[in-house]
């Protein structure tokens, strides 16, 4: 890894980053202040209102009662997905593919630096970011809730959700990151890079839908990460983080690989 | 050194190069000539590493162009045709982010890229996106050379830069040269490879055509002079020692001579009563005719197109047109003289 390089993109990307922080702490903050310990009847009417399959769609077909669950299902079912999305896309067409489109990433190469020594920087940012990102969600979560509810949260399994999240995350990131190595030029990369995620996305969505879509979810990596089901018992976090984590040195790999060998139009 | 082999690396049919063998020994300067498209980009791009050569092997001092790039770029210095840097660091930034991905990060040894940065005028305030594109190349010339590499790439190092600044580059080249460096300059201007290289490689779509060096090419070369005469000068002595000429007027010549018979040429005219002796400068395209002549007309229909840069325009056009353009040249200065 390079370290002039690692403090260059912490230069470029820190404004991008401390303002999905931001965005996704306030989120956070909100909806554990929105919590009501004496039950959720008030969102369980205001729900009510919208039609059925929206609600599900949105993730928000069953509410726990408890503070843990409650998150679990206002903001690691639904909002987890869409920002943190948005975030890979960005981040990760800034670190490779943007270079390499306007020629700067001739100026890296004319170092003494390997291609993959470069491209292993550039993925590691990528992931250390998102790891900031979901520390700071994890810290805000829990330091919000200590406030206001103290002793309610179950931090063991808050952090398991922060790390299935995380992890999920990561997969989506390294999925634009591969994207932003293979094309050499900002619009493919970016295309595919958004196009994985949204079609993810919507097959998670959709699956939630009725009985009938419920299939569509086998083919959406979101699905893996069910945060009620880890509040629950239900699912194990150590075989989705297993997972996850294979599917990111795979993806990983393969971005290194293609990198390292491709045609570079600098 | 620098060494390619039998190396074929295609784009297309036509498109690439084909069974290139090159060599650039130490200590030598390499002049490295053709047209556009011809293939001198991307045999660059294939000695930095960027792109792999399908077959053959190109390697810089012993280490393999593609596999073993990062060893090689510590001791060598790559200014590209078209500069593209970070266009939001400052330029101060810039270069010490550079000296850092080399891997040196104390304050010591900036004394090289501080002559660099005073002998080309670089400003280092302000940002890089603020520049022209002048200054872009001369920044990128700044970086290619603070660390004083042994080999130098320079892929059209002068175009868009001022006559001033191309000719401290061309000094700096030749300085470089008498310190032991070896150097890659592809260019389309002669005046560059002649004032700088031991050697001239014509590359022509893809294939090297030429491989000669500097003196012999001197030789082959006819060089052609305006010579004004104050009588009507004797024409059988000229003609006697084997010189060529185009008569204007009574008094206005054109004579033509080998590049190793200039010496008799003068002592042919120190005979007569001479005004006006003018050299015209001879481009490149005029002496590699032969293996230019197609890509010359091909240049002229995309010229129209081609409006980046007034200045390069203007010196291709000169390169394009130089029989015509001197011609008309010389003899408006002529008449003035007169």
């Amino acid at each position: 890894m390079s370290i002039p390089l690692f403090l260059k993109n912490m230069k470029n990307n820190t404004l991008l980053l401390l303002l999905f922080v931001a965005l996704m702490s306030i989120y956070l903050a909100v909806i554990i202040y929105m919590y009501d310990p004496n039950g959720i009847g008030a969102l369980v009417d205001m729900l009510s209102i919208l039609p059925v399959t929206l609600v599900n769609a949105l993730g928000f077909g069953t509410i726990d009662s408890g503070l843990t669950g409650f998150i679990a299902s206002m903001f690691y079912g639904f909002l987890i997905y869409l920002f943190p999305m948005v975030y890979c896309i960005i981040l990760a067409n800034r670190l490779v593919a943007k270079w390499v489109y306007e020629g700067s990433f001739i100026s890296l190469l004319s170092t003494p630096n390997s291609r993959i020594k470069i491209i292993v920087t550039q993925g590691i940012y990528l992931l250390a970011s998102i790891a900031v990102l979901f520390t700071v969600l994890f810290l805000v979560g829990y330091g919000m809730s200590q406030h206001f509810f103290p002793g309610m949260l179950d931090e063991k399994v808050f952090l398991k959700l922060n790390i299935g999240a995380c992890l999920m995350t990561m997969t989506i990131g390294m999925f634009c990151f591969f994207f932003s190595c293979l094309f050499n030029s900002t619009k493919p990369a970016l295309f595919f890079g958004a196009l994985l995620p949204i079609v993810f996305f919507l097959l998670n969505t959709l699956s939630k839908l009725s009985e009938k879509t419920a299939f569509l979810g086998k083919f959406s990596l979101y699905n893996t990460f069910d945060g009620l089901a880890i509040v629950n018992g239900q699912s194990s976090i150590t075989l989705i983080s297993g997972g996850f984590a294979m599917f990111i040195l795979l993806l990983f790999i393969a971005s290194v690989g293609v990198f390292s060998l491709k045609r570079l139009p600098v | 050194m620098i060494e390619i082999k039998d190396v074929t690396l295609k784009y297309s049919s036509t498109k690439g190069i084909f069974d290139l063998n090159l060599k650039v020994g130490k200590g030598e300067v390499f002049g490295y000539v053709g047209p556009n498209d011809a293939g001198k980009t991307t045999t660059i791009r294939m000695l930095m590493g960027f792109i792999r050569a399908g077959r053959g092997s190109a390697t810089i001092d012993g280490l393999n162009c593609f596999s073993r790039a990062s060893a090689i770029q510590k001791h060598l210095g790559y200014v590209p045709e078209d500069v593209a840097l970070f266009e939001n660091m400052r330029v101060k930034e810039y270069l010490n982010f550079i000296r850092q991905m080399r891997g040196s990060f104390g304050a010591k040894d900036t004394k090289v890229r501080d002559e660099l940065i005073e002998r080309f005028e670089v400003d280092t305030r302000g940002k890089i996106e603020n520049m022209s594109n002048g200054m872009k190349k001369r920044l990128a010339i700044v970086t290619a050379l603070m660390h004083d590499p042994q080999i130098l790439v320079l892929d059209e190092p002068t175009s868009g830069l001022d006559p001033l600044m191309q000719s401290r580059l061309l000094d700096l080249i030749l300085e470089e040269k008498r310190r032991g460096k070896t150097v890659l300059l592809a260019t389309h201007k002669f005046e560059e490879v002649e004032r700088t290289c031991d050697r001239v490689g014509v590359l022509k779509e893809g294939h090297l055509v030429e491989d000669t060096d500097i003196v012999s090419l001197r030789a082959q070369e006819t060089k052609a002079y305006l010579v004004k005469f104050a009588a009507p000068p004797n024409l059988e002595q000229i003609k006697k020692y084997g010189f060529g000429y185009h008569q204007f007027s009574q008094s206005d010549f054109e004579i033509f001579s080998q590049g190793d018979r200039i010496d008799v040429l003068l002592k042919v005219l120190s005979h007569e009563k001479v005004l006006v002796f003018n050299s015209k400068t001879q481009s490149l395209e005029e002496i590699f005719q032969q293996h230019y002549h197609k890509e010359i007309k091909h240049k002229e229909t995309k010229k129209a197109v081609q409006n980046k840069d007034e200045k390069i325009k203007v010196v291709r056009e000169k390169d394009l047109k130089p029989q015509e353009n001197a011609d008309s040249k010389e003899k408006a200065m002529e008449v003035k003289k007169a």
